[in-house]
């Protein structure tokens, strides 16, 4: 088992240095300079070479690779130019709001355990039906255009909920909901598959046979088999997650991680930017080492399996 | 011998996995692609020309100059139905250019990995698992925001991501398949590896891989929408879906129909790819 964590850390570890890299050459090879970013279109060229030198743009691109390398292990972003404070600081402010959002997403998510167990069990069945073609709605709406609609309705003709900002309770309610639907789409298809899947193992043929009633077979004979590939598969997505909590955040007005990304990219804002998307990263990563943990404990094909 | 008679439905009551829901599918996403091909010629829209006094006119009002404007005008007075026609063409231009570069860098990599093995497939497999745990929205955002807006940088910035899932599945078949006895053979009389790949390996993927490309494009006519509604996509000359629902975003209150209307477009065009795809995902054989 430690043994087993041990390769997953590794794993994560290389995932962030990978997106730490991919997010250098975009930035480095996106056309503007970060000098006349920072200085605006007035400064003269001894300004602009000043600054240049001062950020180290002058140097070759593997030395600078190099010095980037060396400010994230001692995780120094830099400041943010627009804010004149240090990169760090102004994400990690921005990540509560942005944790609690994700959270209230997960809990109303979890219906489509509920819904895909459902749908699994009576595979085939009008039930089955009905909730597989609302998922398939779901999944395929655009996630902000859910949230437009729902504005639409609770906020502005039923008056019922806040269309944005933070502050009360009632708050959360739309973000949540407008981020959680594609997630509970997706988890009711994942659910539904793998507890169809192992409606069809020969133990389960044994407990209908054993005069067991369907819920009691689900229940006791089928749930625990079925959830490894909903961990799994689930935590893989939370990069979905994140990665809509970014355009939702937007929607809403919600003062996350998310809104600040897209503004600090609008703005060129690269010490956000990097800091940011670095942070996301390493909480995907995070989700993914301790779904696969999860998924180890409760089932230990995984653990014992060898390399996959 | 008596005729055997076989009771039709009149309500197709098996709604998923059926050929009858997999061609009606088909049948509404032909219509998408005719509309986005040959709409943009029938319905002339110019984004800039906008018209005061025919500012948020309700579905089905009579213009000014006494023109029908048959699904109402957005905040400038442009014709709801142009902006949706020509946001069809958008976003299928930017679906299928996605699916066609990823397709064909994840067919190549994947089947390299998975046929190479060593070296080759331990570096194409950790940039695979990079990229997997990566939001590719999260990519999309940050390369279609730093450089400059246009065409040719949202393709790429949403193939970025998008290769890899067609890399990770063609990789999964090649590994089986490279073991098979008809590509053994190939290689003992010597055949090159690329051959062996195109003509042994390939064919046998193609399958699979066209399942994974109709997921795959609904994912990117979203993502596409997601970047133009942040106002990070296309530039505004073009007409997209996302932007359309941005702009109405202002006027919910007396204007609905500017931010409903192209989500239902978007909506009825993903949808109907989604269960096409389920039902090639089940013909052709696995994905995922």
């Amino acid at each position: 088992m430690t043994k087993y964590a041990l390769r997953t850390a590794a794993t994560g570890v290389l995932i962030i240095f990978g997106a730490a890299t991919l997010v250098f050459f975009i930035m480095r090879l996106a056309p503007g300079d970060q000098a006349i970013v920072l200085l605006g279109p007035d400064a003269t060229a001894a300004e602009v070479a000043d600054a240049r030198a001062r950020l180290g743009l002058d140097q070759p691109l593997p030395v600078q690779y190099w010095h980037y390398l060396g400010q994230l292990v001692t995780l120094d972003f830099g400041e943010s130019y627009r804010f004149g404070q240090p990169a760090l600081d102004l994400v990690l402010s921005r990540l509560p709001a942005s944790v609690e959002l994700a959270l209230a997403a997960t809990v109303v998510a979890m219906l489509g355990v509920v819904f895909g167990a459902l749908a699994g069990a009576y595979r085939g069945r009008w039930i089955d039906r009905g909730i597989s073609g609302l998922a398939l709605t779901l999944y395929s709406m655009p996630p902000f255009w859910i949230g437009i609609m729902l504005i639409l309705v609770m906020a502005l003709q039923l008056r019922l909920l806040p269309s944005a900002g933070v502050g009360t309770p009632a708050h959360i309610v739309l973000p949540a909901l407008t981020l959680a639907a594609p997630f509970t789409a997706l988890l009711t298809r994942i659910t539904r598959s793998s507890v169809a899947e192992t409606m069809a193992e020969p133990h389960v043929r044994r407990a209908y046979a054993k005069g067991l009633s369907t819920r009691e077979v689900v229940t006791g004979h089928v749930v625990r088999n079925a959830a490894t590939p909903v961990v799994t598969v689930g935590a893989l997505h939370i990069s979905t997650l994140l990665g809509g909590a970014v355009i939702v955040e937007s929607v809403f007005s919600w003062p996350g991680l998310g809104s600040l990304l897209v503004t600090a990219v609008s703005n060129r804002d690269y010490s956000i930017v990097q800091a940011a998307v670095l942070l996301i990263a390493a909480i995907v990563v995070c989700c993914n080492v301790a779904a696969d943990l999860i998924a180890a404990r409760l089932d230990p094909r995984v653990r014992l399996g060898g390399a996959s | 011998m008596s005729a055997i008679t076989v009771r039709t439905r009149l309500w197709p009551v098996r709604l998923r996995s059926t050929p009858a829901v997999a061609t009606a599918a088909a049948v509404v996403l032909a219509c998408y692609l005719l509309v986005g091909l040959v709409g943009p010629l029938l319905i002339p829209y110019d984004p800039v020309a906008t018209s005061v006094a025919d500012r948020l006119l309700p579905i089905g009002a009579v213009r000014q100059d006494g023109t029908l404007a048959l699904l109402g005008t957005d905040g400038a007075g442009r014709d709801m139905l142009g902006q949706l026609v020509h946001g069809a063409r958008t976003s299928i231009v930017i679906g299928v250019s996605v699916v066609a570069t990823c397709l064909a860098v994840g067919l190549a990599l994947g089947t390299l990995a998975g046929y190479l093995a060593g070296w080759t497939d331990v570096a194409i497999s950790r940039l695979i698992d990079v990229l997997m745990a990566f939001p590719g929205i999260l990519l999309a955002i940050v390369i279609a925001g730093l450089f400059d807006q246009g065409m040719l940088v949202v393709v790429l910035a949403l193939s970025v991501a998008g290769w890899v899932a067609f890399a990770r599945l063609a990789r999964g078949l090649t590994l089986s398949l490279r073991v098979r006895p008809w590509v053994d053979a190939a290689r003992l009389i010597g055949v090159p590896t690329p051959v062996v790949i195109v003509r042994h390996i390939i064919p046998f993927v193609i399958g699979p891989v066209t399942a994974l490309a109709t997921t795959e494009f609904a994912g990117a006519v979203l993502s596409e929408a997601g970047l133009s509604f942040l106002g990070l996509g296309l530039p505004s000359s073009t007409v997209s879906w996302g932007q359309v629902i941005a702009n109405g975003k202002d006027y919910l209150d007396t204007a609905w129909w500017i931010s409903a209307l192209p989500g239902l477009a978007l909506t009825g065009l993903v949808v109907s790819t989604g269960l096409l795809g389920d039902h090639l995902t089940q013909r052709l054989g696995s994905s995922r």
